[in-house]
């Protein structure tokens, strides 16, 4: 038998509440720990389309909060359709119809985020995947914990607009907001992972814990949750692979969402389809295994609604990375930003103009990517 | 060393303004360069739109298979671009800088291979030839910046509506119409340009995407609008806001109403062709004004003082390029169009039909055409309805399509439309999705549950 696959995804957690929480350092010791991937959209539909196809959705049609439907089925084939085809059973849970694509799952599941228990739900569908390994099946398993972005939702999306004074004014009361809402992702995690244990998955399976993008706590005004802006605070997520035979490990090294999709393919030995558009991302298998690969330029975008009550349904806010610099294009004032991530990690000091060589190199890599092009051509 | 190609694509350049004894404007290089070089005068675009145009060009293929709804530029993984790539051509440009072209602007290796094309309130503020364009390319060409071999492609709107003529060239001298003063001021420019190319090694090319409205004695349908400003001045003053919508939409229809009436009586007696000539600019048409495009190659490999009047179409650039220049491009699978080569040769080929389509607006209508061309007829219909808004013109006869003799002609219709059938069957049409309004509406709802909006 193969490996089963299993996603739990953390939805809008941030990678510094993660790096100070016991349950993901407890993770950490267990597995790969990726400290630096960047999402290809800071929201979930873009981001999690891009994840299922390894593809930036510059190429799958899938750039924004209203593209789910404009997922090019026909040309590229996701994470769930190459276990389906390997006789695994595919399953989902998620918070809603549109997160992500629904192509070779056999059960696609939503949860009601505000009165489902997602930690006694999702034990639910592990004992149910017991059940299938029992039967000789693989399964694949992609757990959505939504219960962060609830919160928010409530908290923040419908209390205050994009450029609330008071939300911004208050940042100690976002923190603890924030806080109090990871705090529970934690308790969640930790009971999943037990469960996980119990059922003896780690022992047959690649476990993902990962967050799609991460979620304002005030840092730039306009932005009071996700999805207008390209900074870190969104962009920098973070990954926990488990995988047995492999000597946990932090990987500090830059990689994208869209890497996470060839890694689990490689891992479970299930070569790409050559009848489908060829991917963005690559394998991360030989960094896991402690080889080197070259750092790959991170490609992210989003809408920013500004004074909107609704995402743009094209992306206006583009951005290139590498873990020294950003690249920022705001496309709906013709301006950019350009950061040190190095010296500046919070990206303060806007360095464009200021005649770096490094913000016309990064500006034609970027041209290229927002266009679907393929830089290594 | 391999050839350069200089690829000038005139926005809304008609064939009957280019050369010959309907052109006005004063084109003294453009007359040079024909006679050093082979013109097509009968080349058939593939679309009154820019976009459907350039689709047709890029991948020598009719818009049933680049999408005929296609609001982008579509480039395959594998395309004209990539081969030239693979062949060492380095690719540059100057195309609007707009979401449609992006897909172009990544090929391109020079900066600011967009030009300004915002629209600031009512206004379209675009950066032409005529106001710093031309600088622009003079200083590419000029320079070293340009690696040989090199493929420049440049897609100019000077010749688009609005016009703008210099005042240099605002004079009967130059042109009966504004649209010819300001082709008559772009062969200035194109003679600078010449004058950069080493013609011994450069493969020069000049078409365009689509044509033109030249309105009969340069009165359009807006001439025939009637001032309503103050009306409107007042109605906003007056009236509460929320019922300025529908007073606007009161007024606008008032306003196109008697702009018909005047239209009406000014346009009796005129032929349907001078008719349709005064009919806004965005009006989908496909009639010759808008779809005969010229097509001129000189340089290297380009016999002198040739002119082919055998009909060709915009799809058989790429492979007449290619096929010169002797890169194989048979990588590219369902091409619609084939290298004109052997008619540089002197050899003639059968005659293949010129398929067409109207530029997709948001809404599908019956507005919406296709058709397709031979040299003696063109015939086409509603794209939606085979049955209706049916055309058929005889080109020999009637080469301003002023007499639709479909009716009288039912065999023809048949057989035409037979071709277009035949040509469009098993099409693998590659339409770009967009929501549809039930799809929208879902998601909007699932946005708004998510708190999004």
């Amino acid at each position: 038998m193969k490996r089963n696959v299993i996603i739990l995804m953390i939805d809008g957690g941030r990678l510094d509440y993660a790096l100070k929480s016991s349950s993901f350092s407890s993770l950490k010791q267990r597995s790969v720990f990726f400290s630096q991937p960047i999402t290809y959209g800071p929201h979930t539909i873009a981001a999690m389309h891009a994840v299922f196809s390894g593809s930036y959705g510059t190429r799958t049609g899938t750039n924004s909060y209203w593209s789910t439907y404009l997922f090019k089925k026909d040309k590229f084939k996701i994470i769930s359709q190459y276990l389906h085809d390997q006789n695994y059973y595919t399953v989902a849970d998620v918070v809603n119809e549109l997160v992500i694509p629904k192509q070779g799952l056999d059960e696609f599941h939503i949860h009601d985020e505000i009165k489902d228990d997602l930690t006694q739900r999702h034990k639910s569908f592990l004992e149910q995947m017991k059940s299938k390994n029992e039967q000789n099946q693989n399964f694949f398993l992609y757990l959505q914990y939504s219960n962060i972005h609830t919160g928010i939702m409530n908290e923040v999306l419908k209390v205050y607009k994009n450029y609330s004074k008071e939300y911004f004014e208050d940042r100690e009361k976002n923190e603890q907001r924030y806080a109090s809402l990871f705090k529970n992702a934690e308790k969640y995690l930790t009971e999943i992972l037990q469960k996980i244990n119990e059922l003896g998955f780690p022992e047959n399976s690649i476990i993902l814990v990962m967050s799609d993008h991460g979620i304002s706590v005030g840092e730039k005004v306009g932005e009071r949750a996700y999805g207008a802006y390209c900074y870190d605070y969104t962009l920098r997520t973070f990954a926990y692979f488990m995988m047995q035979g492999i000597t946990p490990i932090e990987i500090s090294q830059q990689v994208r969402t869209i890497d996470f999709m060839p890694t689990i393919l490689d891992y479970v030995e299930i070569p790409l389809d050559k009848k489908y558009e060829s991917i963005d991302g690559e394998s991360l298998m030989p960094l896991i295994k402690g080889e080197k690969i070259p750092e790959k330029i991170a490609y992210s975008e989003t809408g920013n609604p500004l004074q909107d009550t609704r995402p743009p349904k094209e992306p206006n806010t583009k951005s290139v990375r590498t873990s020294r610099w950003k690249l920022i294009l705001n496309e709906y004032d013709d301006t950019r930003e350009l950061y040190d991530l190095l010296n500046d990690p919070s990206e303060n000091k806007n360095l464009s103009g200021t005649g770096l060589g490094i913000e016309d190199e990064l500006l034609k890599k970027l041209k290229i990517l927002k266009a679907g092009g393929d830089l290594a051509k | 060393m391999k050839p350069n190609i200089f690829f000038l694509n005139l926005d809304s350049i008609r064939s009957d303004k280019f050369t010959g004894k309907t052109k006005t404007a004063i084109t003294p290089n453009i007359d040079k360069l024909i006679k050093n070089g082979t013109y097509f005068s009968q080349c058939i675009s593939s679309g009154d739109g820019t976009v459907i145009s350039l689709n047709a060009v890029f991948n020598a293929q009719f818009p049933f298979r680049t999408g005929r709804r296609a609001e982008t530029l579509i480039l395959k993984d594998n395309n004209y671009f990539e081969i030239l790539k693979k062949a060492g051509y380095k690719i540059y440009g100057f195309v609007p800088n707009f979401f449609a072209f992006k897909k172009f602007l990544s090929y391109c290796k020079n900066e600011n291979a967009g030009y300004r094309y915002t629209r600031r309130g009512k206004i379209l503020d675009i950066e032409g030839i005529l106001n710093g364009l031309g600088e622009k390319m003079i200083e590419l060409l000029d320079s070293s910046k340009m690696k040989r071999p090199w493929f420049f492609f440049i897609h100019p709107d000077d010749l688009h509506f609005p016009l703008t003529v210099p005042k240099e060239f605002d004079d009967q001298r130059f042109g009966d119409s504004p649209y010819e003063r300001v082709l008559s001021a772009l062969d200035q420019w194109i003679g600078n340009f010449l004058e950069k190319i080493d013609t011994s090694n450069t493969l020069i090319l000049i078409s365009g995407d689509h044509g033109h409205l030249i309105p009969f004695e340069n009165k359009g349908s807006r001439d025939f609008e009637p001032e309503m400003k103050t009306g409107l001045k007042i109605g906003k003053k007056i009236m509460p806001k929320l019922t300025h919508k529908v007073g606007a939409k009161v007024i606008i229809d008032l306003r196109n109403k008697i702009r018909d009436s005047r239209l009406k009586k000014v346009n009796e007696g005129l032929t349907p062709y001078q008719k349709r000539s005064r009919l806004p600019h965005t009006t989908l048409l496909v009639n010759e004004e808008m779809i005969h495009v010229p097509l001129f190659f000189t340089g290297i490999n380009t016999p002198k003082n040739k002119i082919i009047h055998d009909l060709v179409r915009s799809v058989d650039i790429f492979p007449t390029i290619f096929n010169m220049l002797g890169i194989d491009d048979s990588a590219l699978k369902d091409k619609d169009g084939r290298s004109l080569v052997p008619m540089l040769e002197d050899k003639k080929l059968t005659e293949l039909p010129a398929y067409f389509n109207t530029n997709p607006h948001k809404e599908v209508t019956l507005d919406d055409k296709v058709g397709i061309r031979t040299s003696k007829y063109k015939y086409f219909r509603a794209e939606i309805d085979k049955g209706k808004e049916i055309n058929l013109y005889d080109l020999e006869n009637d080469p301003q399509e002023n007499n639709n003799i479909a009716s009288e002609n039912p065999e023809i219709v048949k057989s035409m439309e037979e071709i277009l059938e035949k040509l469009t069957k098993n099409a693998t049409i590659d339409e770009p999705e967009k929501l549809t309004k039930k799809q929208e509406k879902i998601v909007e709802e699932q946005l708004k549950e998510m708190g999004y909006i």
